[in-house]
């Protein structure tokens, strides 16, 4: 990514993440202001295999009207590295709490965990009779 | 695996059709060891004390491939019958092992390492209570089995431990 600046990265991920999951017709909120920014970023940073990213960035960056029509057209190029761009987009945005929140979805069940019956200690009576307790 | 939800416009739209009304089926079958499915050491790779790496020779038999044919129909049927909308199939075989099967036991001392009681064939007072003495893979995940047959031969042992030991 050593030719983009880290503003303008900034500029064209929020522009290629609300292309890619806009602001919806009931009210669902775009990717741009979510966590997905920063999320996306992080990981462009990060030195391992984010080159084909940066390339397609780069790529995406040199279009002079960025629409989805555009980004289909870079998609079409390079299937599997748009995907994984595709991909980190969902993982950003559904990983999102407040988005979660915003789309009233259910929430992960952890930290606090799904609700459980009280165990049955009948069920260990044959193991602890071979104890003899 | 499955279609990921479409990019763009129709990405919200879509996402709601899909969100919660999605079950996923996983076939499991009960893949019979064949001869030629085995392990053997690698004649080249070895680790750093020049131990003979062990090497996997494994492919899919026949029935294996239409064990797992049979059971993808019979999901669609279920799903279809369950109101399934769109059912997608992922061909891709995947691989799940569990290291058992090594000291089989059996009745024919030809052919297996161990007896019903895990007791070696060559060695009385040996036995054996591990996953090693599978004799089919079993369709689902070993340790409750490994865990029944641990308890089983422990009470075989203990119940016969003065003929055993002598
Ligand atoms: C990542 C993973 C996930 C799994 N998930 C599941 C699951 O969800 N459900 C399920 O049912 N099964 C699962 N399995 C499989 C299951 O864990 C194993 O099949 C089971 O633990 C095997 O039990 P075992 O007693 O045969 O061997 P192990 O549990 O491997 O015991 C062998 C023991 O022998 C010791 N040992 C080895 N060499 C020597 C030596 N020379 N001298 C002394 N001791 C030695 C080892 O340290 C080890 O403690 C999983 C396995 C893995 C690896």
């Amino acid at each position: 990514m050593k030719n983009i600046e880290r503003q303008q990265i900034e500029q064209i991920l929020d522009m290629i993440m609300d292309i890619i999951i806009p602001a919806g017709e009931s009210g669902e909120p775009p990717a741009s202001g979510s966590r997905a920014t920063g999320f996306l970023r992080n990981i462009l940073e990060t030195p391992d295999d984010t080159e084909e990213l940066g390339l397609l960035l780069l790529k995406i960056s040199g279009t002079e009207h960025l629409t989805e029509k555009a980004l289909r057209e870079v998609e079409s190029e390079n299937p599997p590295a748009f995907a994984r761009l595709v991909a980190l987009v969902y993982e950003a945005y559904y990983g999102d709490p407040e988005i979660v929140e915003k789309l009233g979805l259910p929430g992960p069940p952890q930290p606090g965990g799904h609700e459980m019956k009280p165990f049955d200690t009948e069920l260990l009576k044959p193991v602890l009779s071979r104890s003899g307790k | 695996m499955g279609k990921p939800v479409p990019w763009g416009r129709d990405h919200h739209r879509e996402f709601s059709r899909r969100i919660g009304k999605q079950a996923t089926l996983l076939i499991l079958v009960d893949d019979l060891p064949e001869q030629e499915n085995r392990v053997v050491l690698d004649s080249d790779l070895t680790d750093s004390n020049g131990i003979p790496a062990p090497k996997l020779i494994y492919r899919y038999s026949e029935n294996t491939k239409k064990m797992l044919d049979f059971g993808v129909e019979r999901a669609v049927e279920l799903m279809k019958a369950a109101g399934a909308e769109e059912v997608l199939i992922n061909p891709r075989i995947r691989e799940v092992f569990h290291l058992i099967g090594t000291a089989r036991m059996g009745l024919n001392r030809e052919t297996s390492v161990v007896s019903q009681w895990g007791q070696s064939h060559d060695i009385s007072n040996l036995f054996i209570i591990d996953g090693s003495i599978f004799v089919t893979g079993g369709a689902a995940n070993p340790t409750s089995t490994i865990q029944a047959l641990a308890l089983r031969i422990a009470d075989h042992i203990d119940r016969n431990r003065r003929n055993i030991l002598k």
